[in-house]
């Protein structure tokens, strides 16, 4: 009797996973499963910032990251047709140099502007290369929301001049606060 | 957000790692003590980093927040979405 449940236990295991990918996370998948996802009609890739930068003494620094994975997990698995980049662990939290924002307290990270829009702005390219119909830039942080939104317009307008296929590409700003003036705030404290 | 918290008679002016952002870790968390240092509450003030009130936070807020974040997000791709077909 051990030995059937033993090899039904193998057999299941051998079975190929044909309709579903194992994770919304393109980080658990191979190449063949990313593509085979697309031609399946994963259509939209999600690209979540999160940010690496000081919590006060009572929360960790990888904060950000943390809820960008959790969040973008769920977005993901409730839109149906969406995988997800591995979460940008880096944002504008500051100047490194000068020591202002978040850069006053280790272990924080800080991209320049110009730095942290050429990263948004490659993972969107690479997105549209592997054949997603629809970037979504999104951010668990304040700072670098300008350069993700220029990011995401750059990336429209060459997409759309290739016209290789149509492609819609949108930023999505910080939804945390929807006061508009809090974000703005919050903004101005992070650069 | 701000409504809700100040409907509970709670600080509205949470900037960085206060209630919100503490609220959303603690929802987040899978053993205590994993993200949010609970015994360093008493020492979160501007000095240290933090523009709000984070010793008000829980994971009932964290979870209603991260709700809302999720929430909106698909509202505003399905909505983008449909507008670009």
């Amino acid at each position: 009797m051990r030995m059937l449940s033993w090899f039904f236990g193998a057999l299941l295991l051998a079975w190929p996973a044909y309709a579903q990918v194992p994770s919304v996370f393109i980080e658990d998948l191979t190449w063949p499963e990313v593509r085979d996802a697309i031609a399946g009609g994963k259509r939209t890739a999600i690209i979540y910032v999160g940010s690496s930068e000081q919590n006060g003494p009572h929360m960790v620094i990888g904060k950000h990251n943390f809820v960008a994975r959790a969040l973008a997990q769920r977005i993901a698995e409730q839109l149906g047709d969406a995988l997800v980049y591995p979460i940008l662990p880096y944002a504008v939290a500051g100047n490194a140099l000068t020591r202002t924002g978040h850069m006053r307290f280790p272990g924080t990270v800080t991209l320049t502007p110009e730095a942290f829009f050429a990263v948004v702005r490659d993972m969107g390219q690479s997105a549209l290369t592997a054949g997603f119909k629809v970037v979504a830039i999104m951010g668990d942080h304040g700072g670098g929301q300008d350069e993700m939104a220029l990011a995401a317009k750059e990336l429209d307008s060459e997409a759309r001049a290739s016209d290789a296929r149509p492609v819609y590409w949108r930023p999505l700003r910080k939804v945390a606060r929807p006061n508009a003036r809090t974000s703005r705030q919050a903004r101005a404290a992070h650069r | 957000m701000r409504e809700l918290l100040a409907k509970r008679g709670l600080p509205t002016d949470e900037d960085h790692a206060g209630i919100h952002d503490t609220s959303a870790l603690l929802a987040l968390e899978t053993t205590p003590g994993q993200w949010v240092r609970k015994d360093k509450l008493s020492l979160a003030d501007a000095k240290t980093g933090v523009q709000g009130h984070p010793q008000f936070a829980t994971p009932e807020l964290g979870n209603i927040y991260n709700d809302m974040k999720v929430d909106l997000a698909l509202k505003q791709i399905r909505s983008l979405l449909a507008s670009s077909r």
